[in-house]
């Protein structure tokens, strides 16, 4: 700073030297200051850096620790979270024939071997056309996609595409439904949840249906037994909860595989428990009776009414399966399964009453239940006095099987009716439903329910100790104007425990044929009531309802009211 | 001179030395964060083989194959009512049924499920109820005897002893003779201990049903099996 100073005071050859060190002062100058500046552009860049940094970089939010975890569609779980179905990263192999390396008749023949769905000219086909893309196998297996690689042709492309999974296989297949090539829900309550499943927000939670695959698996066992053993054509089960109306279990059999809908019988792929309607015979006259005690058409139980001979209306005839021949009071008309005396009372009820209380248990409409394929019932056109008579004993007008579980639970349950559910519901969401019969008129009808199958044409549904109710039905199928004699829907309507229903379970087979050991029937009681009997024991203790030998249904008054001829063996069953 | 010279490149360093330990704490965030993120990564594709094996084994364990190896491996069936236990006094029962020939163990390994379950609720009981079961000849009163004494919850010991000897007395000749019920005897014997003075004034009199001989004979082998079961 003090050079210039020192520059004029110096003398000529100093000034000369100092002059050079102005230079070179003047140059380190610069050299400092371009130093400097370099300095404060890498300190500006820092600072800069930093600065970015913490503005730009965000928090890590709490859904990057599930990384990889969101599946493209969510889960489909049971009530108990056991998984129904699951969208899994599933390997794929396709091949692009365009671009094809390895002479063509060489790689069909090894991929014949490998993959032994198509033959050796089916592959060389595929691969002599040409095309940009097709699919040879999706799914495949990891050992399949080994044996694949080393075929060493670079056309053929190994990828991985998500799929949808039942774990479970044909278990609740009818529920479940499946998708199609594209992805796209076809039925079932993948079809109904198919906006929920795909959703943004909730992919990553599964979905909890009504159904207990326990109690599922353990329904489709027993039917399939009887099924092959009476070589049945079908057969459909549905375990229905009484009080919140909540489907445990819901079958339709024969049934398919969702993880190969293509590989099933198209017409195994309706829902027998939903879709179909069928005239369900006797297990209605618990309806027409609860109809009739509601109304006080039915006053006394011991109140007899004439089943002497076969019922003419017009040009119709009553018959009964079983024939008394005597008069019978109201317990013995159901014991015995009668068709006179049930239409006896029908008259007495009237066409508009009866039809009154089917349309309160939704009898002329499709079923209630998220299901998208539901059946229209086959309501009778014109109620004849015969119409009001045989409706009382289910012929003359079809329901699914569901409308039937339904109305049971409601006769039992204290009387009050509930829309059927497939997704699990908690104590707080149960509907309010609507009440069909009186609470008095329930314990009425759960004393007559246990009745029949103690001593009546239910004694093979009786599982010991379940404290079981219900009714058999057996109905010939409509067939040509008529009935065919040996086509047979044999239905059983139960419920358990009886003392406090929790349980409205129903088995139906469709066309059943008798074997030696039911001695050539195929009615209800031969066929459908082992199947319950059965079923109960395994599903109750899985339910939590325990088994009790000590703890009936109190049917005091009712027993004193069976009649059984002296000498009649009291444990046959007709 | 100098110091006035390196001011400016002193103020450059105290700008510049901060702003690269910072620098250098970003940097060492950065690679915290890295890794954090590396092992949460880690942890989503563990979340998905643990998806992906559960899915493996739901699918081969499924109730199809449950079925089967139910129905045809094990040939297992459904539970009948009978063997559903209500309660402690319904177990209870179980164990004075009429006594079949039991193998010769030592007391606690024969009856231990019973026994077990039954000591909480009623602890005096359980090795009564023993007792009663094992006379085999004279198993008719015994039973109705324990279920009674049982169902009172045991309080008295002494009377339960009482009841449950009865049988002994009408049984002796037959079980005298017998090494095995006498073992079984002594592995009574053991809880008497810690009441003996109720049980000799109750039961063991001179002339009383077990004569001094027996008495002796059933001491000596109730020492010898708790020598044994202490080694």
């Amino acid at each position: 700073m003090n050079a210039p100073f020192a520059a004029i005071a110096a003398p000529p050859e100093r000034l000369r030297q100092s002059a050079a060190r102005v230079d070179a002062v003047s140059i380190t100058h610069f050299r400092l200051m371009v130093l400097m500046l370099l300095f404060v552009a890498a300190t500006a860049v820092i600072a800069g850096k930093l600065a970015w940094m913490a503005v730009a970089s965000e928090r890590p939010t709490a859904g990057a620790s599930t990384y990889g975890l969101i599946p493209p569609r969510a889960d489909i779980v049971d009530r108990n979270g056991v998984t129904l179905a699951r969208t899994i990263d599933a390997w794929s192999i396709a091949v692009h024939p365009d671009r094809l390396l390895n002479p063509p008749e060489i790689v069909a023949a090894k991929l014949a071997e490998v993959l032994p769905d198509r033959t050796e000219a089916e592959y060389l086909a595929i691969l002599k056309s040409g095309k940009r893309f097709v699919y040879l196998k999706r799914r495949a297996l990891p050992a399949t996609i080994r044996a694949v690689n080393a075929i060493g042709e670079p056309a053929i492309a190994l990828g991985r595409e998500p799929e949808r999974l039942y774990p479970q296989g044909n278990l609740a297949s009818h529920v479940m439904g499946w998708l199609d090539q594209d992805g796209k829900p076809t039925t079932g309550m993948e079809r109904v949840l198919d906006a929920r499943l795909t959703a943004n927000e909730g992919r990553g939670r599964p979905v909890a249906l009504s159904i207990d695959s326990r109690v599922q698996a353990a329904l489709e066992t027993e039917l399939t037994a009887a099924m092959v053993k009476h070589q049945a054509i079908g057969a459909s089960g549905l375990v229905l909860d009484a009080r919140t109306g909540e489907v445990m279990a819901m079958t339709s059999l024969p049934s398919f595989n969702p993880n190969a809908p293509s590989f099933g019988k198209v017409e195994d792929l309706a829902n027998k428990s939903t879709l179909n309607v069928y005239e369900l015979g006797s297990t209605f006259k618990m309806i027409t009776m609860a109809n009739a005690i509601e109304h006080g058409v039915v006053t006394s139980m011991s109140h007899r009414y004439d089943a002497t001979a076969p019922l003419q209306v017009g040009r119709f005839k009553i018959k009964d399966d079983h024939p008394q021949n005597r008069f019978l009071d109201v317990p013995e008309i159901l014991v015995h399964s009668s068709n006179i005396g049930t239409a006896r009372i029908a008259d007495q009820l009237g066409p508009e009453r009866t039809a009154a209380f089917f349309r309160k248990l939704g009898f002329d409409a499709p079923v209630d239940i998220e299901l998208g394929a539901k059946g229209r019932p086959l309501w009778p056109k014109f109620w004849a006095r015969t119409t009001t008579m045989t409706v009382a004993y289910g012929h003359g007008i079809a329901v699914t099987p569901l409308h039937l579980a339904s109305a049971y639970a409601a006769l039992v349950n204290g009387g009050v009716w509930r829309p059927a559910t497939l997704l699990k519901r908690e104590a707080g969401q149960v509907p309010e439903g609507r009440r069909v019969i009186s609470e008095a008129t329930s314990a009425r009808m759960r004393q007559l329910m246990r009745l029949v199958v103690m001593k009546g044409t239910g004694r093979k549904a009786d599982a010991a100790g379940f404290r079981l109710g219900g009714k058999t039905g057996t109905a010939e199928k409509p067939r040509d104007g008529g009935y065919a004699h040996h086509s047979l829907i044999s239905t059983f309507a139960g419920v358990f425990p009886m003392d406090d229903p929790r349980y409205v379970i129903i088995a139906m087979l469709d066309e059943p044929k008798g074997t030696a050991d039911t001695f050539g029937y195929a009615t209800a009681a031969w066929t459908a009531g082992p199947v319950i009997a059965r079923t109960v024991a395994r599903i109750g203790p899985l339910l939590g309802v325990t088994p009790n030998l000590a703890r009936d249904v109190d049917e005091s008054e009712l027993l004193p009211l069976l009649w059984e001829p002296k000498g009649a063996n009291p444990n046959a069953v007709e | 001179m100098m110091a006035a010279r390196f001011r400016s490149i002193t103020w450059v360093a105290v700008a510049v030395v901060p702003a690269l330990a910072c620098y250098l704490v970003t940097q060492h965030v950065a690679a915290e964060r890295a890794e954090l993120a590396k092992v949460e990564r880690r942890i989503g594709q563990t979340r998905l083989a643990i998806r992906n094996l559960e899915t493996e084994l739901g699918t081969r364990g499924n109730f199809a194959q449950i079925e089967r190896w139910n129905g045809q491996t094990f040939a297992l069936a459904a539970p009948t009512a009978e063997q559903f236990v209500g309660a402690g006094v319904q177990l209870a029962s179980l164990s004075a049924l009429p006594a079949i020939a039991r193998p010769l163990v030592p007391a606690g390994a024969s009856t231990g499920v019973t026994q077990a379950a039954v000591a909480p609720a009623a602890p005096a009981a359980a090795a009564v109820v023993r007792t009663a079961a094992l006379p085999d000849a004279p198993a008719v009163a015994a039973p109705a005897a324990v279920r009674r004494v049982v169902a009172k919850a045991v309080s008295a010991v002494a009377v339960v002893r009482q009841v449950a000897f009865k049988p002994v007395r009408r049984a002796e000749p037959v079980v005298e003779p017998e090494p095995q019920p006498m073992v079984r005897q002594a592995a009574y014997v053991k809880p008497a201990r810690d009441h003996a003075a109720p049980t000799k004034v109750a039961m063991l009199t001179e002339n009383g049903p077990l004569g001094a001989g027996t008495l002796a004979d059933i001491g000596r082998l109730a020492n010898a099996e708790r020598g044994s079961r202490r080694r």
